[in-house]
């Protein structure tokens, strides 16, 4: 038979699993976030990539440019996620999530030399797409971030 | 035989053990969403955090939401560790089997 004490801690227990769920059901993901992100993560590969080909002050506006137009979606998003949910969780946070974290920074390293290589090569039109083909997988990977998330808080 | 590790007496608390949670699974959460989530009210929330701050297990910050002033929280590495032990301590609890009389 369990003592007090052990009753209190299986409800304490229980109470920290129902918060946790709680925590899960509550997140949403604004509309189009994950897109949003994806945008400007293209945009950021893309203006490395683009300074690669141009010299001087040319090459400082594209990559400058690329990062601070994509920190301002980022920003933006940021923004609209905080407004709907009352809270913030980064893909940094501690958890299993921190492998799907890898994974995308990960893709956008791979993504930029990638690009960079296109570039250097004059196969501007390569570089895009490999910048577009890098944003479609960061939104993919926020969004599968997203959903362990929310399951690892269930679990 | 190791002893059992103690729960932590600050988290204890239903109501802080459920602010740790919710804080602990956020990187930071806003004062009027954590104080619905607890349905408490400003001032009973307010003095949780300030017990919890004052060990260094959460942390505030001023700023805005919805275009209103208010305090963000969040809680550093000390205060999410100080709840991963306190729910291995009640794990250990439950674990431990009653001496036989």
């Amino acid at each position: 038979m369990e003592s007090n004490e052990q009753v209190e801690a299986r409800e304490a227990l229980e109470a920290v699993a129902l918060e946790r769920a709680e925590t899960g059901r509550r997140y949403v993901v604004p509309s189009g976030y994950d897109e949003w992100l994806g945008l400007a993560v293209a945009l950021l590969v893309f203006g490395i990539a683009l300074s690669n080909t141009v010299d001087g002050w040319r090459g400082t506006l594209a990559i400058v440019g690329g990062a601070l137009v994509a920190a301002a979606i980022m920003g933006a998003q940021v923004a609209r996620f905080k407004r709907l949910n009352g809270m913030w969780v980064s893909g940094l946070i501690a958890g299993k999530t921190r492998a799907v974290t890898a994974v995308a920074f990960l893709a956008e390293a791979v993504g930029i030399v990638a690009a960079v290589v296109a570039a250097r090569a004059d196969l501007l039109w390569l570089a895009l797409a490999i910048s577009l083909a890098t944003g479609v997988v960061f939104a993919w990977v926020s969004r599968a971030w997203s959903r362990r998330y929310v399951a690892e808080l269930g679990a | 035989m190791s002893s059992p590790a103690e729960p932590d007496r600050l988290i204890h608390p239903p109501a802080r053990l459920r602010l740790m949670t919710i804080v602990c699974s956020v990187d930071e959460i806003e004062f009027v969403t954590l104080r619905e989530r607890l349905d408490v009210s400003d001032s009973v929330l307010s003095k949780h955090l300030t017990v919890l701050a004052d060990a260094g297990y959460v942390q505030t910050r001023k700023g805005s939401h919805e275009g209103r002033r208010t305090t963000w929280v969040t809680a550093p590495r000390k205060g999410r560790r100080a709840l991963q032990r306190h729910v291995a301590a009640l794990r250990e609890m439950i674990a431990l089997v009653p001496d036989e009389v």
